[in-house]
């Protein structure tokens, strides 16, 4: 008779899930739900083949889609339209969850001193600005992960970040941290362009918008400046810059025009909805992917941009409360709304998501709005007396509520304690990350 | 029901056993009782080592004589399956998946797919991969591809 197989596996090693065949693993996953389904796929390569192969991922993200269709029809699609039937599925959560009438906010005190923005990238939030330091923190355990020095002669304006750096904008210079490695400042001198204000990159160019009304790109890697665009005599407030070259901008002033890279110059003049004799942008300029910025001229600033480059739309809030949007495309607006009485420092989305638009500003109600109407979906504001420390006392986190706010709530009814202003927003699945120019860091879990 | 005893064997030759109705929800079990002469010391179960052949068993006992008629009786199955799976550990949980699969005994192979599910629910790529000491395999220009693809998932 065979002498036992599982004998000999014992005594060499013990049985692991490395055990267990493509078909078992895929019984497995079939007990998880879309997210952790999805995050199975990046843990190893076995992995990814054993939920691919199966119908596991089709079934979990059909059932919710089928809406009456047969799920015969649903598994002959192809692995693309599986692709976008999760991406389907899952935008679909995010715009339910971001009007969920249940909210848990948790606080913690991230920095020193007051800090202004925060990002949000692959379960990593990064903040700073203001601060003399930037952090990364881990999006789910809130543990501080990196910190990076800012050099003492200047302070920190803008910044981002990917997998591999953050680039900060210092004044008149450029900073890079490689992530756990050197910090390489550039140009080498100061003051050899007016002080920026705003900054965004996409390798291997940073875009710099300065006070002086000017735009100045820079090549990160020769650490030159290749272009400098002369827009506007008021300061650039804001950037958005695309993946395909586009670059968007806003101006204190309020004005929008809209300049070429590749022609150098202002090419056309363009104004909110709200107000009239808007001027089409001949739609071939956009074509030639060459760099374009937007001004407006209304009667407030832009004081923020955004742009989605899934469904081109740009979303600007002004200093006046209004959230305009156009389609660069066609350089048309398609609406405006004033959401508030005051300043909206941030519109932020999730990268795929072409629903939802969370708003934050000075009156320092989260706001969701319809990218694709304005229409306000749902507000929020945090309940002070449903504070509790939590377990983790490492850096003073509270746990919080926040309330839903009823459509017509007037804001003077609700104390400027619940609404500290908004500074930034950041958007991950489910949830926001926010700074209000104190020391605090938050984070908005929507819960279904 | 029949009360005819069937004898398991396990790998390492050890002896079990049980009533024919507990060893048929097995469906290997039963077809290797149809279509197969006995070995005269039991019907031989050469990858299941005894140590798993007895939780195997100790299973399949409580589900056959516990048919529950109603929500109470359910409720008391689910938590005497509860408190099976709490005793195990990780590798014990993968060989009894092993077994089950192998034995075809559907309720116990979900019950610990389940239990196996539990485990890494909420959890990062990170925490699944120390979870089950799996080693990530992928270049990582690969592991970024694969991410990117449904970043939502991530953030």
């Amino acid at each position: 008779m065979e002498r036992p197989l599982m004998e000999k596996r014992r005594s060499s090693s013990r049985t692991s899930i490395r055990s267990l065949n493509p078909d078992i693993l895929a019984t497995i996953f079939s007990n998880l739900d879309q997210f952790d389904l999805v995050r199975c796929t990046s843990v190893c390569k076995s992995w990814h083949y054993a939920v691919h192969r199966s119908d596991v991922l089709k079934m979990k993200f059909c059932e919710q889609q089928l809406d009456g269709r047969s799920l015969s029809e649903a598994s002959s699609s192809s692995r693309v339209s599986l692709k976008n039937y999760m991406q389907e599925w899952a935008m679909k959560e995010q715009r339910l969850s971001l009007q969920s009438s249940s909210v848990d906010v948790d606080q913690w005190v991230g920095h020193s001193s007051r800090v202004r923005q925060c990002r949000l990238k692959m379960g990593l939030i990064l903040t700073g600005v203001g601060d003399k330091v930037v952090r990364i923190w881990s999006l789910q355990s809130y543990k501080c992960l990196e910190e990076y020095s800012i050099p003492n002669v200047a302070s920190l304006a803008d910044f981002d970040f990917d997998e591999n750096k953050i680039v900060g904008l210092l004044g008149t210079r450029i900073c890079i941290w490689k992530r756990q490695g050197k910090r390489d400042i550039f140009p080498s001198h100061e003051g050899t362009f007016s002080r920026g204000l705003c900054m965004r990159y996409v390798d291997p160019e940073a875009v710099v918008g300065c006070e002086d009304g000017s735009t100045r790109i820079f090549d990160m890697y020769s650490k030159r400046c290749s272009q400098i665009i002369r827009m506007h005599t008021g300061p650039l407030t804001c950037l958005a810059v695309t993946d395909d070259q586009l670059i968007l901008c806003g101006c204190s002033l309020g004005s929008i025009k809209v300049a070429s890279v590749s022609s150098d110059r202002i090419v056309d003049s363009l104004t909110p909805f709200r107000f009239t004799d808007y001027l089409c942008l001949s739609s071939h300029l956009i074509g030639c992917l060459s760099m374009v910025l937007i001004w407006g001229r209304g009667r407030s600033g832009v004081s923020s941009l955004c742009f989605n480059p899934n469904s081109s739309l740009v979303f600007a809030g002004s200093t006046a409360g209004f959230v305009n949007c156009w389609d660069l495309r066609t350089m048309k607006p398609l609406w405006d709304n004033r959401i508030s009485p005051n300043v909206i420092y941030s519109l932020q989305h999730l990268p795929s998501d072409t629903s939802s638009l969370a708003a934050g500003g000075i009156d320092g109600v989260l706001r969701v709005l319809d990218q694709n109407t304005g229409k306000i979906l749902s507000s929020y504001v945090v309940d002070e007396s449903t504070a509790r420390a939590s377990s983790n006392k490492s850096h003073s986190m509270k746990k919080k509520k926040a309330v839903k706010l009823a459509e017509g709530t007037s804001l003077d009814s609700i104390p400027k304690t619940m609404r500290p202003p908004i500074t930034c927003l950041a958007v991950g699945m489910k949830k926001v990350v926010s700074t209000h120019n104190s020391n605090v860091i938050r984070v908005w879990k929507f819960n279904k | 029901m029949s009360t005819k005893k069937i004898t398991l064997l396990s790998s390492d030759r050890e002896q079990f056993i049980v009533d024919e109705a507990v060893a048929i929800q097995s469906q290997t079990i039963k077809n290797l009782i149809e279509d197969t002469v006995p070995d005269e010391d039991g019907i031989p179960l050469p990858v299941v080592h005894s140590r798993i052949l007895a939780k195997v068993t100790e299973y399949l006992t409580k589900h056959a004589n516990y048919k529950p008629h109603n929500d109470a009786a359910k409720e008391e199955l689910k938590n005497w399956d509860v408190k099976f799976l709490g005793k195990l550990d990780n590798n014990t949980l993968f060989d009894l998946i092993l077994a089950a699969n192998y034995l075809d005994i559907k309720g116990l192979l979900d019950l610990t797919c389940q239990a196996v599910a539990d485990l890494m629910k909420g959890m990062s790529v990170e925490e699944v991969r120390k979870l089950f000491n799996i080693e990530n395999d992928f270049t990582p220009e690969e592991e970024e591809a694969v991410r990117k693809e449904n970043q939502w998932a991530f953030d």
